[in-house]
């Protein structure tokens, strides 16, 4: 039964265990000992800003998507089309292709069109997600610009159980989850599985009509499931094996605007993803071997205006690397990289293909107990032809037990996407975008008995060149390296953990305001120069205040987002939105069985709000789930 | 440390209800006289649900941006692509939220909403009660009772149906993604005709000497080609073509938005810089007469009382467009702002 448990992963079993289970997540950064952690993305990442989602908030939004998640927990800013409909990120200001998504290592970028929709992904299949914010294409890779969302899965050695969760919801949700695992020293095999449905039929006003009716939105039901199959070998105390399967099936209505009295329009979205991994480390060195095949495909189609569009996508990555302790206070990595992008549109004249080899490096140095430096070195060939190098470098520095400084500072690269390039009116002359980062951070940590607290405050400068946008230009539309973004802001981050029995409290803060400015033009009567970039909130807030005791949880939820320009000149803009959230649980143990309830309520305001001009999102809403576990 | 953190959850609290939202307001009162004035289309954004009508006062020489709105007190839709005017009423063809809504052309206030479009694009009103609307998917055109407010009956086309014009008992109907020009008996409401025109008519105009001038885009979506542009003059005696100017395309959309002046005898349009044609000359001039320098024309009407040209530029489609107003001579005789993406201007004499 300890094995169950222990598997599980639900902390909240007793407070103590939600409190060492917290603590390392804002730490890890300052672990000593890098090579201790599996991914090069985090131990040679000193100075940047880096967030890992604690187990609370993995075990609350354990039926949502990724873009629910980050939406509540991350300074990322998701705009949502609607509710379980496309959701992209944006990242300290920058666009939705600057967001790198590494699963296990391998970058899950759509080629096509170099986005990600995190409304595809479930929180459910995923073990460990961490933010990285910054960006660093030479630790990254290619299209890390804003930042980086890291997201593997843990191996199931060990470990056995079945669970099984039910969620019923507002709006016609349904969710079913079934995951099974059986793992002894020598190897695993776990399964996990999801069906869920939606009417999505949320109630809005529709402001255009002279009633100002509230009404249902019409044609949104959505209909997934996934799989994801994961087993791994320990072939000797050195060398483990880890192959992993997901699949992903999406198939939803596109629902009318505001002021359309209907959308006939439909999408699928569908993908498969094997990446194998093999791994082996000694004391001092850690060889990773990693082979993946991606295929996307997506379908969109509107039978009214025959407006449609079939793609797919396959990438094929290839990575080794290897990790050396030279000394106690150097180590290295380096390794390469083969990506190749081949992809089908019905929006090209041919098909379109991208060979990509990458070589990489980075160096960390422990200068003593107090000071602390990295540098990582990256150069892409793409297609034979070399691109500019990418570089990155970072320092802690230790003033006292309390208080670190850091820095880091980078310069990343972005190719154009494949519709950039080859769609039939694309543009094959575009040049990469390039990226150069900067940002200083302050960090405040103190442990009191019962006690801990976190102070985190960020400031960050960037800026993006060459940056590609598709514009009329005299009437066409092409896609050009039109635009100089200027990112900068200021983040503050805080969090508070105090224990007193059984009890837990916790309390989050996350303030974040910036400004991302567009500094060139080409256009007459042009006045968008030094205006905000459209879609991006100046200001955004959350806070958390959390209590756990024993098998219970109750945790609120304020998240506010500042209004967010519609047009590029600033003239119009969509309001601003504050949504409380509640969320509620308990386990409890029956015979064998372990139980779990859930309530959860969202908007408990009954805001009406839009993160999208027009596209409606759900008022106060609802889910109940149980779970069972043996 | 508690008493710090209350302190900044409060810091938290104050700062978010600090943050003050731009109050964007028009750049004059809104102000709607009844001798008349300029009703300015914009179209905004797809699925943006931001079209806006403006309303420029000849006398007061007053903008009312987004007057729709601060007379009707809500949003007029997404995608404003036309306006009709019969009588004292207006309507305003919203394209992408399928609907008409029906004003007042003096108080601009709303009378009426007509439902049940797929895309409409045009409006043609035929005697007192009868109006046609054309189709842009789901082709064809509908027919609407002026008196109820109906659809009452469905004229099918297959194609993109765009601009229309009724003369002498005759619908013309420009299908903007075929070849065709067709013609409708408008006491049966049958097709009748059909003239083989270049590639993607779009708009049309009567002239003088009652020929009627068809402009084709040359845009070929099915196709996924471009061929050239043409500009046709038809006879509608016998509805045959008489005359064939092909145009080189400058552009994705290639020539639009045909629009003549006042005496009905010179011809604009439209071909990412503006053309000017009369009418008796033999060939169409390849210089333009109003170039783009990277504008985005996208607008363009021609006002009767002082004979200037209005010429709306989109910029990126996502800010407010500027408005030009050129004499005769192509001078600039000013410039102001208009709404986002402005398609087109109807100037309303009284």
């Amino acid at each position: 039964m300890k094995k169950v448990l222990a598997f599980a992963g639900l902390l909240w079993l007793s407070c103590m265990q939600l409190l060492a289970q917290t603590l390392p997540a804002d730490t890890v950064q300052y672990l000593p000992n890098f090579i201790a952690r599996s991914q090069r993305f985090e131990s040679f990442n000193i100075g940047a800003k880096m967030v890992r989602a604690d187990s609370l908030v993995k075990l609350i939004a354990q039926h949502d998507n990724l873009a629910q998640l980050l939406s509540y927990n991350s300074q990322v800013f998701v705009r949502a089309y609607g509710p379980n409909q496309i959701a992209t990120t944006s990242f300290r200001g920058a666009g939705a292709q600057h967001t790198a998504v590494l699963w296990n290592g391998v970058n899950l970028q759509n080629s096509l069109m170099g986005q990600t929709d995190f409304s595809l992904l479930p929180v459910g299949f995923i073990d460990d997600i961490s933010v990285h914010y910054g960006g660093n294409s030479a630790l990254y890779g290619a299209g890390a610009i804003g930042g980086a969302v890291i997201l593997n899965n843990a191996p199931a050695f060990n470990k056995q159980s079945i669970s099984y969760q039910i969620g019923a919801g507002s709006f016609g949700l349904m969710q079913q989850r079934l995951t099974l695992t059986f793992g002894n020293k020598k190897c695993y095999f776990k399964a996990r599985t999801y069906y869920q449905t939606a009417k999505n039929n949320i109630e809005y006003h529709d402001y255009t009509s002279a009633e100002n009716s509230l009404q249902k939105l019409a044609h949104a039901q959505q209909k997934s499931y996934g799989l994801m199959l994961e087993s791994g070998f320990m072939i000797n105390p050195k060398q483990e094996i880890n192959l992993r399967y997901w699949l992903g099936f999406t198939d939803r209505n596109i629902p009318p605007t505001i002021g359309m009295a209907f959308n006939n329009a439909y999408q699928i979205d569908e993908f498969n993803r094997l990446g194998f991994e093999w791994k082996r480390a000694t004391n001092k060195t850690r060889w990773i071997g990693r082979l993946a095949f991606v295929n996307d495909y997506l379908n969109y189609n509107d039978p009214t205006t025959y407006n449609s569009g079939i793609s797919f996508s396959k990438t094929i990555v290839s990575e080794l690397e290897n990790t050396i302790q030279i000394n106690l206070k150097t180590g290295l990595n380096f390794g390469i990289n083969y990506t190749g992008n081949f992809a089908q549109s019905s929006g090209y004249i041919q098909n379109a293909s991208r060979n990509n080899l990458a070589s990489f490096l980075s160096l960390n140095n422990n200068w003593n107990n107090k000071f602390k430096t990295t540098a990582n070195l990256r150069q892409d060939i793409v297609d034979g032809v070399f691109q500019p190098y990418t570089a990155g470098i970072g320092a802690d520095y230790k003033w006292n037990q309390y208080l670190n400084f850091t820095v880091n500072a980078n310069k990343s690269f972005r190719l154009p996407t494949l519709n950039d390039l080859y769609w039939v009116t694309g543009n094959p002359n575009l040049l990469p975008e390039k990226g150069y980062a900067q940002e200083l951070g302050l960090i405040v940590k103190r442990t009191f008995v019962h006690a801990y607290i976190n102070l985190q405050f960020n400031v960050f400068n960037r800026q993006i060149n060459n940056w590609i946008l598709w514009q009329p230009y005299g009437g066409t539309w092409i896609p050009q390296n039109l635009l100089e973004v200027w990112s900068r802001g200021i983040e503050w981050n805080t969090r508070y953990t105090y224990c007193y029995n059984k009890f837990m409290f916790s309390l989050r803060g996350d303030i974040s305001y910036l400004l991302s400015t567009n500094q060139k033009t080409n256009l007459p009567n042009d006045a968008t120069l030094g205006k905000q970039l459209i879609y991006i909130p100046r200001l955004t807030y959350q806070s958390w205040l959390s209590v756990t005791c024993n098998n219970t949880y109750f945790s609120i939820n304020q998240t506010y987002t500042g209004y967010r320009f519609t047009s590029s000149d600033n003239t119009s803009f969509v309001n601003d939105y504050l949504l409380l959230n509640v969320f509620t649980g308990k386990s409890f143990q029956f015979k064998k069985v372990k139980v779990d309830a859930k309530i959860h309520i969202n908007n408990i305001l009954n805001n009406e709000y839009q993160v999208l001009p027009s596209r409606p999102m759900p008022m106060r809403n609802f889910l109940f789930s149980l779970g069972f576990t043996i | 440390m508690n008493k710090n953190y209350l302190l900044y959850l409060i810091f938290l609290v104050v700062i978010g209800a600090c943050e003050t939202q731009p109050i964007i307001t028009p750049e004059y009162p809104a102000i709607v006289n009844p001798k008349g004035g300029l009703f300015i289309l914009n179209e905004g954004n797809f699925q943006f649900g931001n079209a806006t009508l403006d309303y420029y006062d000849f006398i007061t020489q007053k903008l009312a941006t987004n007057a729709f709105e601060t007379t009707n007190n809500r949003k007029l839709g997404d995608i404003l692509q036309s306006i009709t005017h019969h009588g004292e009423k207006g309507y305003l063809i919203v394209n992408n939220s399928q609907k008409i809504e029906v004003i007042n052309m003096n108080t601009l206030a709303t009378a009426a909403t007509i439902t049940g479009f797929v895309s409409p694009r045009y409006m043609v009103v035929n005697g007192f009660q009868k109006a046609y609307v054309s189709e842009y998917y789901n082709g064809g055109i509908k027919v609407v009772d002026l008196n109820t407010n109906q659809i009452i009956s469905k004229i099918p086309i297959g194609g993109n149906c765009d601009e229309l014009l009724i003369h002498n008992g005759k619908l013309y109907v420009t299908v903007s993604n075929k070849k065709l020009l067709y013609v409708i008996n408008t006491q049966s409401d049958v097709v009748m005709d059909s003239i083989e025109v270049a590639y993607g008519p779009n708009s049309l105009k009567i002239d003088k000497n009652k020929d009627l001038w068809v402009l084709s885009s040359g845009r070929n979506i099915i196709g996924g080609g471009f061929e050239n542009g043409a500009l046709q003059k038809i006879n509608m005696e016998v509805d045959t073509i008489v005359n064939i100017q092909y145009i080189t395309r400058q552009s994705d959309h290639g020539p639009i938005k045909l629009r003549s002046n006042a005496k009905k005898d010179v011809l604009y349009w439209i071909n990412k810089s503006i053309y000017k044609h009369p009418i008796n000359e033999n060939t169409v001039s390849s210089n333009p007469w109003i170039p783009s320098f990277n504008n985005n024309f996208w607008a363009l009407n021609y006002d009767s009382l002082t004979d200037e040209l209005y010429v709306g530029d989109a910029i990126d489609f996502v800010q407010r467009s500027t408005v030009n107003r050129y004499d005769e001579t192509a001078t600039l005789k000013g410039t102001f702002k208009a709404g986002i993406i402005t398609g087109d201007f109807y100037f309303y004499y009284k």
